[in-house]
């Protein structure tokens, strides 16, 4: 049952991932880089992860694609479906997406992802058709693992070791967003 | 005592009941949130209706007039019967409408608001699926109304739909931003994104964020106004210049699902507004020995904010893009910030430390 509502999500996600990518049309390319992202965030879900899902949503889909939808809007033959689905910088883009393969591939490899045993999993299998944690729920107890504090824990508490890079990342995004208002921003003369 | 805890209590006993009747208490975790999310469903489609007379009374009465009044007593079936015209009337399409994109857009407007009820808590554990993450799961899961209007405005193949859509989305982004930062000082107080756990924090805390936090509550309220595309904010819509905007080719049930997902947003908002300042489902001080349910309580707050939003509408003239677009980014976001701060640093003092 579980597996079946994970092949279901995942089918979404593939589908709709390579259909943003093949369509000629690029509103609806967008609208599909819509769903596939929508259908990750399914796929939070469903490893418990409500945090991480909602943030998936609130970014990619609130803002991500906005903005795109906002660039290709500004673009030329928009409703032109014979539009060339290549162009020149493919040898890059194909470099690009192999370095990152490699790396995505390397990050799973390594990681070691949470099982049965962990305190994390034990809610999780027995959320539904299960009488005694219905009662749970009934009581006021949220069947979701409480993903907000682990994660704040893992990323900021200084003996993990992520606190630097959780704040250089921050510095990154503000000097992105200041470098954005100064292209941005009308010449002065 | 009569509490909304109490009666979601008897009706899960007799759902239960009724499921070992039938044999299908295997099943109670799929049935129970579908059961819920179609009581939460009829609650807004009969509250919006009251709604929409509300809104009609209260512009009439503002501008000296009577209203709605020959439908029904006082015209409160007025909505019932403009919902059946809606329903019956002809479908009219454009014919170089973009087909699949301009079927779905109205859809995903409404279902992305009423996704946010599902958290919203009405009485102590009355509430669809109370998550931990609440109030980052209304301010994402609304996101989709942005991809809806830009999708109705663009498919429609019209300029001012497409110019009302544009309008509309940039409009949705700049003000979510205050939005989700005039929100942050209480997460940053309360420790938690749980909206039932904010309530909690205020029973135990004595008092509501309305008082501590009066700022964000003003910059939320007009944030919520401006997301929800209403009057001083309706630059979208903008009948005299955009003839509607991203909904002027949409007739019939499907912009009956616009005008729905319009309300509901207000009602989310509202709800939201009362859930974190207004103390919830609390009963005003010194009158908790009148032993009214909470979620009668709730719902006195709920439509004291959705009348303090329609008299909005009808008082404030309509703004200017460039005077909406300054407002949003000059003002509200940079106060909102520096009230974070001031949060901060006055908990700091305060307590010597965060949350908890």
């Amino acid at each position: 049952m579980s597996n079946l509502i994970f092949y279901a999500i995942a089918g979404i996600v593939v589908a709709s991932g390579l259909l943003s990518l093949t369509v000629r049309n690029l509103f609806h390319c967008a609208l599909f880089l819509a769903m596939t992202m929508f259908g990750v965030s399914g796929v939070f879900l469903y490893l418990n992860s409500d945090f991480l899902a909602s943030v998936q949503v609130l970014i990619y889909v609130g803002a991500v694609t906005v903005i795109i939808i906002f660039g290709i809007s500004l673009t030329r033959n928009l409703m032109d479906d014979r539009a060339k689905a290549m162009n020149r910088q493919l040898l890059f883009a194909v470099l690009a997406a192999a370095v990152l393969t490699v790396i995505l591939f390397a990050a799973i490899h390594q990681s070691s992802f949470v099982t049965q045993e962990h305190p994390m999993a034990v809610t999780l299998g027995t959320v539904t058709s299960d009488t005694q944690s219905m009662t749970a729920v009934e009581a006021g107890a949220s069947p979701v693992f409480q993903s907000v504090g682990y994660l704040a824990d893992a990323l900021l508490l200084p003996q993990n070791g992520f606190a630097f890079a959780f704040e250089f990342v921050s510095i990154l995004l503000l000097s992105a967003l200041v470098g954005a208002i100064v292209i941005a921003r009308k010449d002065p003369s | 005592m009569l509490t909304g805890e109490n009666i979601v209590q008897l009706v899960s006993g007799l759902l239960h009941w009724a499921y070992a009747q039938a044999g299908i208490s295997s099943l109670a975790g799929v049935i129970d949130p579908i059961i819920s999310a179609v009581v939460m469903f009829g609650f807004i489609a009969v509250f919006v209706m009251f709604l929409v007379w509300m809104e009609r009374k209260v512009s009439a009465h503002m501008q000296s007039r009577i209203g709605p009044n020959r439908v029904g007593p006082l015209g409160l079936l007025q909505t019932v019967a403009d919902a059946i015209k809606l329903t019956i009337k002809e479908d009219v399409k454009p014919v170089n409408r973009d087909k699949v994109p301009y079927f779905i857009a109205p859809i995903v407007a409404f279902v992305a608001t009423f996704m946010g009820m599902v958290v919203i808590p009405f009485d102590k554990g009355v509430v669809v699926q109370d998550l931990n993450v609440g109030i980052l799961y209304i301010i994402a899961i609304t996101g989709f109304t942005v991809i809806a209007i830009l999708t109705a405005g663009w498919s429609s193949n019209n300029k001012y739909a497409l110019l009302g859509g544009f309008r509309s989305a940039a409009q949705i982004i700049s003000y979510e931003v205050s939005l989700v930062l005039s929100v942050v000082p209480i997460i940053m107080i309360t420790g938690t994104l749980s909206l039932s756990g904010i309530v909690e924090y205020q029973k135990q805390a004595g008092y509501w964020f309305i008082l501590p936090q009066i700022v964000a509550f003003l910059i939320f309220i007009t944030s919520a106004t401006a997301e929800a595309n209403r009057a001083p904010f309706d630059i979208p819509e903008a009948e005299s210049e955009l003839i509607g905007g991203f909904h002027t080719e949409y007739s019939g049930v499907k912009f009956a699902m616009f005008f729905l997902g319009e309300y509901i947003a207000v009602v989310v908002s509202s709800a939201v507004a009362v859930t974190l300042f207004l103390g919830g489902w609390l009963p005003l001080p010194y009158l908790d020995f009148l032993h009214i349910p909470g979620f009668v309580w709730f719902l006195a707050k709920l439509l004291l904010v959705i009348y303090l939003i329609m008299a909005f509408r009808w008082t404030f003239p309509r703004l200017r893009v460039d005077q909406l677009m300054d407002f949003g980014w000059k003002v509200l976001i940079p106060i909102s910030i520096i009230n974070i701060l001031a949060t901060a640093v006055v908990w700091f003092c305060l307590y010597g430390k965060g949350a908890q």
